[in-house]
């Protein structure tokens, strides 16, 4: 696997109601889909868990495992964005992965105020996949 | 090839050994109650272990080690644990007082030289005395030990003397803690004599030896903190020399780190710090689980060994981990046992996949080597069992080529093994909440049950992960390639289906997989499908599977799937096209919208729509879901790619006009589309979709199309019926008969007869419907009611009818009354609802109080005394008030009787708003002495609307009160009924002692200028239990007028002012003089 800078794989958006909303994959992912897609997912357990006690939006790395590592964020409204990156990279620290998930949550945010999209639904926006292109180029 | 089992000492805690000799269970009984107590041990002992042996020649003796090479012995924790004893305890009966005395010393001094020379390894001996008397000196007793510790050569403290006559647990207790105490000095003592060795060159191999033995003799000194500090040094040295490591002693090594990092974790649990053994497994597999497998004996087998090893580890740690959870320890999603069980098994599948790999590429056709070149037991922990003892090189090769020959042939894969990690995992992740990481352990058991050769399993593992919505995309569509090659190989065409129609799904701009479209096209032709996956089946495999599909397909063959909640190539929708509700003789339109999402045209036989009558509630009306009350059909229809087709139906209502009722629903039950025809051999299937599933475009709320739609119509009865357009609103007073003019309407097109109206109380919507009351006929009230209204009504013809009624309750109440009436011609009641709201309220407010006589408001009476009680009635509409009762507490008596079992003299007629107030003088008789309030009773009003026949009784509560004691109670009497200018007017006082004592008091007459005075002014007197004092004066009266009544005033040493005061509060305020000049007849 390729292992550039902060190492980061896949994103993934889920509403409250766990609906998929989003998720992106860098080209690195592109041999590794559905492990990847599969440990985001998995990962969502202990992001459900982690959010009910979290005292802030950013959790942190929530989990990991000999691949990969997952990092998470829950918005108020209760929107989990979660980041998977590579368990052998560098890594990014906290404030930098803070800056991540700030720039994905104001994608986010760009995307659903969007007159003709419909709460809950898979979203399609440009906004997601520029904001996802740049942390994966990152 | 498996990982190196460390042996069953390492589940159990470390226990010392002590061996005890001497005691003769089976013939005294004694021994044996001593032996059981030293056998039963319970946590909060100390932690030993005992045996008996017979005598000396049963202790261990010292063998002689192979010269021979590795790391750790693996029998070596044995020796400590099982063979070589920290103790040996002799016992014996021997009492100080003895007649053979001597001989007995001798006796005990030949068996302490024989078990001393016995003893190898530094063992201790310790002497019991088993004594069944005591000596009556103590210095007696001094002397003999003394003389026996001489004897046999031993110093005191080896010697114990237990009395058998006491209490036998307690000495127990006392031999157990001495016992242990000599026992950790045994092992210290080893531990000093490991410490001292000299480790030549600091081989990291004898370093790590050292410290392990240090360690767990450490552990058997049970002093833990030492011996972690012990194996945690042994690791160090195992984890810094991992790059001088050989190759061929990469599995010896890897063996002795992993028993370290075991211990290290178990003792980092046992002191419960479980964060350090978590982050200590973390570090572990960080150093040691990402290295190279090396090539020795050869690169496949390393790497199979390799995996397994890493699989023993989390396998182990997750049991470690697990014993602490049972004893108390609070596990979370994110790290349980169940996350090391995962990746246990996440290697056990590589191992099996390598395995596998290994069988394929390099297939073995020769026999198994003999003699067997892993027969050999091995002294190491890792070692190979072809490198035991000095061999020469040649042979050395040949027994390793031997070797991994032999290995390659015993190798296979365990699948039974990795399905019990998994299955072990799963149920972790269950206990912790974790849903999706169980679903993962599902999808990687379907993929084990796969490689075990049993699709079937595999495939219901994989379909029952599928049916959750929400798994990723790409996940979703490789497993349905996974079922879809699953339920090929078993030729199972439902199953066949299930997959091909959810990844015949792809978007407008997505490209279709042009197999998937096959294998729909060919199953729904009847023809055998192609093979999804040729390579992963052999040639012959794939014959036969086609072979068994051609026999499958040349029979009928009938299945439904349930598409309800999968995204398949169909989408579908379903609406009625009405909204109002409709009548049993309509036909109700309803329109089925199919959008193919799929890239080439499909042609389907029908489109089936199937709709039920259920009640106004949603219960399904019948027993079987799949009987629907209308079917509509349609056949032979194209869907062409992402276009929606829409089909219009109508359901006509007729066809059951007789079993839907009125509030009855009409639901779109399902959706079937149907490919092949029932009636002739092949292929016939049927795509279903439930209501849930029609409706859920609706959920889109910005779907402007969609609004308006609906599964469901409400039936209705379109015949019309009985309106009321009179009085719909009625306000009256609480309990009066009050009239609500009705004015129904026929608005049905058709002539009624014996037209009615009812009142049902189990009818009723609101359960305070039932508190009103009709008057009948006969002027009575009841609960229930049936009025006539007319006996013939012409279309669009209006009767007016009164409904008297009486409401029982404050508020606002709705009242359902249903019509009843015949259309004429028919025999059949048609019924209807006609809805009135009642709104109520009181006639008056009600505010009552208590009065001294004086006129003045008190929170409080004085009991056995004179009030006035006041009621004011505040008029709440235009009301008379004919009569009013007294219903007066036991404790209240009516000192006047007014008005009382009559009529008022004329009706108080009171308007909205006005106040009328009552009056009554009351005597307060009072048993208890208690403070608390009490209720003063009831009134009875009598009234009736102004203009109005119907009176009505009211029953209103009177106020509370709380009554005081009143020790002494004074009254007056006036001497004349008119009291005139300059006449003499006598005044008695009348003081009345209530209680059972004599009380003293002291009265005093208050002089004004208004009063000449003729009496004591000042008097003590004694006021006997129950006996009235008179007190009399004269008083003339100098002016004439309303003048201030002459007062008197008491106090007594034993009741408080204030009491009295309130006492006297009850005397006239004033009193009229008349003038002197006029004659005055009485």
């Amino acid at each position: 696997m390729i292992n550039p800078g902060n190492g980061a794989l896949c994103i993934s958006i889920v509403g409250k109601e766990n609906a998929r909303l989003w998720s992106g994959l860098s080209d690195d992912a592109s041999r590794v889909v559905c492990e990847v897609e599969l440990f985001a997912h998995v990962s969502l357990d202990i992001v459900d868990e982690r959010a009910t006690k979290a005292t802030e939006n950013y959790l942190g790395q929530v989990y990991s495992d000999h691949l990969y590592k997952c990092f998470a964020y829950v918005s108020s409204t209760g929107v989990k964005f979660v980041l998977v990156t590579d368990s052998k990279s560098q890594g990014l620290r906290d404030s930098e992965m803070r800056a991540i998930f700030k720039k994905l949550h104001h994608a986010y945010c760009n995307a659903i105020s969007n007159p003709f999209y419909v709460v809950g639904q898979p979203i399609k926006s440009k906004h997601l996949t520029e904001a996802a292109k740049q942390i994966f180029a990152q | 090839m498996d990982p190196v089992e460390p042996g069953d000492w390492v589940t159990g805690r470390p226990q010392q050994l002590i061996l005890l000799t001497g005691l003769d269970p089976t013939n005294r009984p004694l021994h044996n109650v001593l032996l059981a107590a030293f056998y039963n041990r319970t946590p909060d002992r100390p932690a030993f272990k005992v045996r008996l042996i017979a005598g000396d020649a049963d202790l261990p003796q010292k063998t002689k080690k192979k010269k021979t090479r590795g790391i750790l012995r693996k029998e070596w924790p044995n020796k400590y644990l099982n063979h070589v004893p920290a103790l040996v305890v002799l016992f014996m009966d021997l009492d100080w007082d003895h007649p053979s005395w001597s001989e007995k010393l001798l006796e005990a001094s030949s068996k302490t030289e024989s078990l001393r020379n016995s003893i190898q390894h530094e063992s201790r001996l310790l002497v019991v005395l088993l004594q069944e008397k005591t000596t009556s000196f103590p210095s007696e007793g001094e002397e003999k030990a003394n003389e026996f510790c001489h004897h046999c050569q031993m110093s005191s403290k080896q010697l114990f003397v237990v009395n058998t006559a006491g209490d036998l647990s307690s000495h127990v207790g006392k031999l157990e803690l001495a016992f242990h105490e000599h026992a950790q000095a045994f092992y210290q003592a080893k531990i000093k004599t490991i410490r001292s060795r000299s480790i030549p060159n600091n081989s990291p191999e004898l370093l790590v030896r050292q410290m392990f033995k240090l360690g767990f003799l450490s552990e058997l000194r049970q002093d833990t903190h030492t011996a972690l500090r012990n194996y945690k040094l042994a690791y160090d040295h195992c984890q810094n020399s991992q790059n001088n490591w050989e190759m061929a002693d990469y599995f010896e090594w890897r063996s002795v780190a992993g028993l370290l990092n075991y211990k290290i974790c178990e003792l980092y649990f046992l002191h419960n710090t479980p964060r350090d053994a978590i982050t200590l497994m973390n570090k572990h597999m960080s150093a040691f689980f990402y290295g190279e497998p090396g090539n020795y004996p050869s690169a496949q087998l390393a790497g199979i060994e390799y995996s397994l090893w890493k699989s023993k580890q989390s396998w182990q740690f997750a049991e470690l981990f697990e014993r602490a959870v049972v004893n108390g320890l609070t596990a979370v999603a994110a790290v349980n046992p169940g996350t090391f069980l995962d990746y246990a098994s996440t290697h056990f599948a590589t191992a099996n996949r390598m395995i596998r790999e290994l069988k394929a590429t390099s297939p073995i056709s020769a026999s198994y080597p003999n003699p067997d070149p892993l027969a050999s037991a091995v002294d190491f922990y890792g070692q190979r069992p072809w490198r035991v003892g000095p061999l020469d090189t040649a042979t050395a090769l040949h027994l390793e080529r031997a070797a991994i020959f032999a290995l390659q042939l015993r190798l296979h894969e365990n699948h039974d093994g990795l399905m019990t990690l998994l299955s072990a995992a799963s149920m972790q992740y269950k206990k912790y909440g974790c849903p999706r990481l169980h679903r993962k352990i599902m999808i990687e058991s379907g993929d084990a049950q796969a490689a075990a050769g049993k699709p079937e399993e595999a495939l219901k593992l994989w379909t029952h992960v599928l049916r959750e919505g929400t798994l990723p995309e790409n996940l979703r569509l490789t497993l349905l390639n996974k079922a879809l090659w699953s339920s090929y190989c078993n030729v199972l065409l439902k199953e066949t289906m299930w997959s091909v129609i959810q990844l015949l799904r792809v978007e407008p701009s997505g490209t279709l997989d042009p197999l998937h479209q096959e294998i729909f096209m060919k199953i729904c032709d009847a023809k055998t499908p192609a093979n999804p996956f040729s390579t992963q089946l052999a040639e012959n495999q794939v014959q036969h599977i086609s072979m068994l599909w051609k026999q499958k397909l040349e029979e009928s063959q009938f299945f439904t799937v349930n598409c309800s909640k999968l995204s398949t190539f169909v989408q579908v929708s379903a609406c009625f096209l009405q909204t109002e509700p409709v009548s049993v003789d309509m036909q109700v339109p309803l329109r089925v919208t199919l959008t193919l999402q799929t890239s080439f045209p499909i042609t389907f036989s029908g489109v089936r729509v199937s709709a039920y009558h259920c009640e106004s509630s949603g219960r399904r009306i019948g027993t079987a879901d799949d009987q629907a009350t209308f079917n509509v059909f349609r056949s032979n229809i194209t869907l062409q790619p992402f276009t929606p087709s829409h089909f219009y139906f109508a359901i006509d209502l007729k066809d059951s006009a007789s079993i839907l009722k009125e509030g009855h629903l009409v639901t779109i039950g399902r959706v079937s589309l149907e490919i092949g025809d029932r009636t002739q051999k092949g292929v016939f299937s049927t795509f279903e979709w439930d209501g849930n599933a029609l409706g859920r475009e609706r959920l889109n709320l910005l779907d402007l199309k969609a609004y308006g739609q609906q599964l469901s119509v409400r039936v209705v009865n379109m015949v019309g019926t009985i309106t009321n357009i009179g009085d719909k609103n009625i306000d009256c007073l609480l309990a009066e008969i009050a009239s609500a003019k009705l004015r129904l309407k026929n608005e049905t097109n058709r002539e009624l007869s014996d037209v009615r109206i009812e009142f049902k109380r189990s009818e009723q919507a609101s359960s305070s419907a039932s508190s009103v009351l009709f008057v009948d006929d006969d002027n009575e009230l009841r609960g229930e009611l049936e009025l006539a209204v007319a006996s013939s009504m012409k279309p669009g013809d209006e009767v007016d009818r009164a409904l008297q009624f009486s409401s029982q309750l404050h508020g606002s109440v709705d009242l359902l009354l249903e019509s009843a009436f015949k259309i004429s011609g028919e025999k059949e009641v048609q019924k209807g609802r006609v809805a009135l709201t009642i709104t109520s309220e009181d006639p008056f407010i009600v505010r009552s109080q208590v009065l001294t006589l004086n006129g003045i408001p008190v929170t409080k009476v004085l009991n056995r005394s004179t009030h006035l009680l006041k009621v004011d009635l505040k008029s709440n509409a235009d009301i008379e008030i004919t009569r009013i009762d007294w219903l007066l507490a036991d404790v209240v008596q009516n000192a006047l009787s007014i008005y009382s079992e009559n009529d008022l003299p004329s009706p108080d007629v009171l308007l909205k708003g006005d106040v009328v107030s009552y009056c009554t003088p009351i005597d307060i008789f009072s048993q208890e002495d208690s403070e608390d309030e009490k209720p003063l009773g009831r009134m009875v009003v009598f009234w009736r609307r102004c203009g109005s026949s119907f009176s009505v009784r009211s029953t209103v509560p009177l106020c509370r009160t709380v009554i005081s004691t009143c020790p002494v109670s004074i009254n007056v009497e006036v001497g004349a009924k008119i009291a005139e200018m300059r006449k003499p007017l006598l005044i008695t006082y009348v003081l009345l002692n209530n209680t059972l004592e004599v009380i003293e008091a002291t009265t005093s007459f208050d002089l004004t200028d208004t009063f000449m005075f003729s009496g004591d002014k000042l008097r003590s007197v004694r006021l006997l239990p129950g006996v009235p004092l008179r007190i009399e004066v004269t008083v003339m009266a100098l002016a004439a007028g309303r003048l201030s009544f002459p007062r008197l005033t008491i106090r007594s040493p034993s009741i408080a002012d204030s009491i009295l005061l309130d006492a006297l509060r009850n005397l006239p305020a004033t009193i009229f003089v008349l003038p002197l000049a006029k004659e005055y007849q009485s």
